[in-house]
Parts: C-alpha cells; sequence; structure tokens
C-alpha cells in the first residue's frame, strides 16, 4: 500500500491535511455489491534487494526494533519473538539462540529468522555469523564509536556514518561488500534518525540503501512513556517521500514513529511509508501489573518462574496485535483501498 | 582430501566466485563422511586487475592465491586460511577479517585491517591513510611506512610500522599496540610510549616469523594507549 495517485489534486492534498485519512470520493465507490471484499490481507510490505532476485516479504507492513533497543534479556527477546512471529513481523536483532526447546522449538527459530533485520552498528565489523539466514541488514547510522551510553540518552542516538567512512563514495562501495559478503540476496536497509532529512535519504539513495528506516521516535524500553521523540513525523516523512520520488528511486521507507493505534498507522502507509514500527503501540498495550521486564526484584523472581508463567508475562501482546492488524484493515476498507 | 580451484576473475565475478566455492564446500560436506571436517580447498585466482571484493567472505580455505591487483575491498571479512596477493591492493584490504593470514607482496591503500577482529595481515610495501582503522583485535604488520592517521581508533590488537608514519599516529586509540621503527611525523596524544620489554621483542618476532618478514624486535619503540586500563 503506497500513497494514492488518486488523490494528487491540490484540493485533495488540502482535503488530506485536514482529515484524518485519505480517502476515496464516493464518485470511485459506485456499485458496492460489485466490489470485492477481501478478508486477505492486503498490506503487505515486499522489500527487494537491488538484484532483483532476494528480499523478503512482511505479511504486514509492520515492524519492531524492541529486540534490539528496548534492552531486553535473552528470554525477554524470545517470548516477545514467540508472540510476533505468527503474525510475520519483521523484527531487528541477532540470532536468537534455540537452545532451551521448552521456550522455542526449531520450526519456530526458523519462523522467527524469517523475518529477522540484522543489525549492524557504526563500529561493528562484518560478521558472517550475523548475517546468515537473516532476511536483511540494516546500519544503524546513529551512536557514537565505541560508546555504552545509556538508551534513554539522546546522545545514543546521535546520526552518524561508519567510522571506516571517511568520503562520500565510500558508503556505496561498503554497501556493495556487504552484499557480496552476504550471498547478494539480502536487501541493505540504514536506519537513520532525521536531520537534514531530505539530503540524508537522497545520499542514503546514492549509496546503493534498499530501504530507509527512519527513527522519529524510538522506544527504548518497554514500558510506557519510554520514548524518545528525535523528529517531527508528518514533515520528515514528507522529505523523505519527496526525497525518493525526485530520485527515481523504488526505496522503502520504514518509520518508527510514536503511534498507538491503527488509525496514526494507516494516516502513515497513506503518506508513503512502506512499514511502521509497533515498539509504542506494544508499549502503551501493556498491561500494568504484566511482569515486569526491568532489573527488579520481580523480574529476578519471575527467572525463576516455570516457563508458562514467564511465558504468560507476555500473553497480551497476540490480543492487541490482532486488534491493530484489524484497526489497519479496517481503516483501509473504509478509504475505499482495499 | 584437498581440492584444488582455479578462477579467472576475467570470466566469473567476485560474488559468483564466492558462491562457487561456497556450493562446492557444501557438497564436499554432503559428500564426505566426517561432516564435522572442514574441506581442504586451495583457490588460484588469475586475471586480477583491480577488481573490487576480490575474496571477500571467503572462509575456510587453505590456501588462497592471487596474481594481480586487486581493488577496494579485498578480503573482507576472510577468515580460517591462508593467503597471498602476488601485487598491490586498493582501499579497506582486510576489512572486518576475523582470523587466517594474508600476506601482500606489494602496497596497499587507506584502511588495509579496517574493524579487523582477528587474524593476521603481512604487507610488504607501504600503507595508506588509517591503517587498522577501528581495529578490534587483528594484527597489521607494514614492513614499509603508512601515512596519516594510522592506528586510528583502535581498540586492540597490534599494528607494526616496520617504516615510518605521518600525521597523527595513534589517534582516538583506545587500547591495543602500535610497534614503530622509524620516525612519526605526529605521535596523537592518545598514546604514549612506553619501554619496549622483551614480551614485545617476542610477540614482535613472532608476527615478523609468520609474516616471513625480516626485523627484529630491538629496533623498535613501543605505544600504548592513554586511555587504556592496566
Amino acid at each position: 500500500m503506497t500513497g494514492n495517485s488518486k488523490l494528487d489534486s491540490p484540493q485533495d492534498k488540502w482535503l488530506a491535511v485536514q482529515s484524518p485519512m485519505r480517502c476515496e470520493p464516493l464518485l470511485a465507490r459506485m456499485d458496492p455489491l460489485l466490489r470485492e471484499w477481501s478478508n486477505e490481507p492486503t498490506n503487505a510490505c515486499a522489500i527487494q534487494a537491488s538484484n532483483g532476485l532476494g528480499g523478503f516479504t512482511l505479511a504486514q507492513p509492520l515492524f519492531t526494533r524492541l529486540t534490539s533497543d528496548a534492552g531486553l534479556s535473552q528470554k525477554s527477546q524470545r517470548h516477545l519473538l514467540l508472540e510476533l512471529t505468527s503474525f510475520g513481523i519483521a523484527w531487528l536483532g541477532n540470532v536468537v539462540e534455540s537452545n532451551d526447546r521448552k521456550l522455542q522449538s526449531q520450526s519456530e527459530c526458523e519462523l522467527s529468522e524469517l523475518y529477522r533485520i540484522s543489525p549492524l552498528q557504526i563500529d561493528d565489523p562484518i560478521e558472517l555469523n550475523r548475517f546468515q539466514n537473516a532476511a536483511a541488514i540494516e546500519m544503524q547510522l546513529v551512536g557514537l564509536p565505541f560508546q555504552t551510553l545509556a538508551n534513554s540518552r539522546r546522545a545514543r542516538w546521535t546520526p552518524n556514518l561508519p567510522i571506516d567512512i571517511s568520503k562520500h563514495d565510500q558508503l556505496g562501495k561498503k554497501v556493495e561488500a556487504l552484499r557480496v559478503v552476504s550471498g547478494g540476496n539480502c536487501p541493505m536497509g540504514a536506519a537513520v534518525c532525521p536531520g537534514a532529512v531530505y539530503d540524508d535519504v537522497r545520499f542514503l539513495i546514492d549509496s546503493g540503501f534498499d530501504f530507509i528506516t527512519l527513527l522519529v521516535d524510538v522506544q527504548y524500553e518497554l514500558s510506557q512513556s519510554c520514548s524518545l521523540r528525535l523528529a517531527p513525523l508528518e514533515q520528515t516523512l514528507e522529505q523523505s517521500i519527496k526525497a525518493v520520488q525526485d530520485s527515481g528511486a523504488k526505496t522503502k521507507i520504514l518509520v518508527s514513529a510514536n503511534l498507538s493505534d491503527g488509525l496514526q498507522m494507516f494516516r502513515c502507509l497513506q503518506m508513503g511509508a512502506s512499514a511502521i514500527s509497533i515498539d509504542a503501540f506494544i508499549a502503551n498495550s501493556k498491561p500494568t501489573d504484566a511482569v515486569p521486564v526491568k532489573d527488579t526484584f520481580g523480574s529476578v523472581l519471575s527467572a525463576y518462574a516455570p516457563a508458562s508463567a514467564a511465558a504468560s508475562s507476555y500473553a497480551w501482546i497476540k490480543p492487541a496485535m490482532t486488534q491493530l492488524i484489524e484497526d489497519i484493515r479496517d481503516c483501509a476498507i473504509y478509504a475505499g483501498l482495499q | 582430501m584437498e581440492t584444488a580451484l582455479n578462477f579467472d576473475l576475467e570470466e566469473i565475478p567476485p560474488m559468483e566466485m564466492l558462491s562457487a566455492l561456497q556450493r562446492h564446500c557444501n557438497e564436499w560436506i554432503e559428500q564426505s563422511i566426517n561432516r564435522s571436517l572442514l574441506p581442504m580447498v586451495s583457490v588460484d585466482i588469475q586475471g586480477a586487475r583491480g577488481q573490487d571484493f576480490v575474496g571477500a567472505g571467503f572462509r575456510n580455505i587453505s590456501e588462497v592465491a592471487v596474481q594481480g591487483t586487486i581493488g577496494d575491498f579485498g578480503f573482507c571479512s576472510f577468515g580460517d586460511g591462508e593467503c597471498q596477493v602476488e601485487g598491490n591492493v586498493g582501499h579497506f584490504f582486510g576489512h572486518s577479517i576475523a582470523s587466517g593470514i594474508i600476506i601482500v607482496r606489494g602496497h596497499v591503500k587507506r584502511s588495509v585491517g579496517a574493524l579487523g577482529t582477528g587474524g593476521l595481515i603481512a604487507i610488504y610495501g607501504n600503507a595508506g591513510d588509517r591503517a587498522a582503522v577501528g581495529m578490534q583485535g587483528s594484527d597489521v604488520v607494514i614492513r614499509g611506512s603508512v601515512a596519516n592517521y594510522a592506528g586510528l581508533g583502535m581498540q586492540s590488537g597490534t599494528l607494526i610500522v616496520g617504516g615510518s608514519a605521518g600525521l597523527h599516529l595513534g589517534h582516538g586509540m583506545r587500547g591495543g599496540t602500535i610497534y614503530i621503527r622509524g620516525e612519526a611525523e605526529s605521535i596523537s596524544s592518545d598514546i604514549e610510549e612506553h619501554r619496549i620489554r622483551e614480551p614485545d621483542r617476542l610477540k614482535i618476532g613472532m608476527l615478523m616469523l609468520k609474516s616471513s618478514i625480516k626485523l627484529v624486535g630491538k629496533e623498535f619503540r613501543v605505544y600504548h594507549s592513554v586511555h587504556q586500563e592496566e
């Protein structure tokens, strides 16, 4: 689902600014009996590698960075993935160990690998083990080199190029090297905190990235109000979409933003984003009486709890995600874009 | 059982070469009785005329021999093998090297051994700017001289320079060791000279032996990071 070309006239754009979502006009909705209404998900996001051979398709235009940004323990990460994997949601992180069969079966490991986006920090070497079986590789163009700052610090999200890049054309070469090393079938992405959005997106497109993740808001803990706002969403998305259109490339734009319901996410998708992060939604949906996941006495106790008890601490995710996906589909039908 | 493979870079690009190697290794493992053994494969690469990404991703290759000049990102993410290059190499040679030994009988451009985590790279000629930038455990031996910003942001590992160095030697270094035999145009305030001791001489001697270079340890000066914890 991308920006609808039918709504590109100046009047439509003005209406889009005032209304919560852009909808097809009534004249385009004649004869509803003859229209086909499908219950199948139509919000897939397909990210292709530049060689056209590799890539992956998300069943939902949704992804999460909690597995990388929120400082979750391995156990918490596995439980989170168990809940999210069944929805076909992409996740950012390294390989999840599957040596504990009680927590994750082999098939579930393979399923979670299907949607794994492997991060590469600015000071990380290119390690083959991390990229094997990953669905995509995403360079994290944020952070200070070799610094372990608390996730909640804004400086942790400083825009920066990798430490080995000292000329503008070297980034493209490094992306190409990554492609060669990973076998050529992995889409390459870049996560960037918005600064000079238009220029940055153009530069990243010219460097050969297949998708760009805009970190408008970051969720640094799986907890309400643990979110950092780094840039205004609408202006950032607008400039990045313009950059993509001006370059003529097919680069996808993914957005990590503090969006807490299906309507806001759908609006973002209509503006041109290809996928939205669910981090803020998950954090805001978490019941306040759930087992704490931070380093507290409660979390220490839960570490010794039976697996079923620990797993149930994430049981609230599935119904929340089901509702979210239904909401997004609902909005698509309402807008006449199903 | 060792097998030998020959590639001509004028006929097969580097990415396809890597795919062919991986297929060969996988077939070997499938057919072998003991699947825990790694295949003994030696690779001979001809026709190198400055192509980029030659040898990138090579792992578990017992011997690699390259005739000619390599472009950028040569032998990126190399591991578990030995490689000899008879010619010059481009930028980012040996980027992210994990293990193994690479010997280059020629010169190298900037950022040799960048972000390397293990293994040894030996350069018989000179190196450009930013040799061993961000290195995290590899050993880099340059028989000739290095240009500016050698050892930039090194975290650990060893950089040995048989000749001289340019400006800002060791800038941003946080760990590891630099041994230099000649003079540096300027030394960064992030490093300080230490008295060379017997373990240093032994280490230099051992790395020189592995690199087949004739230099002795007593002629070197040694620098450590001022930020390094003892």
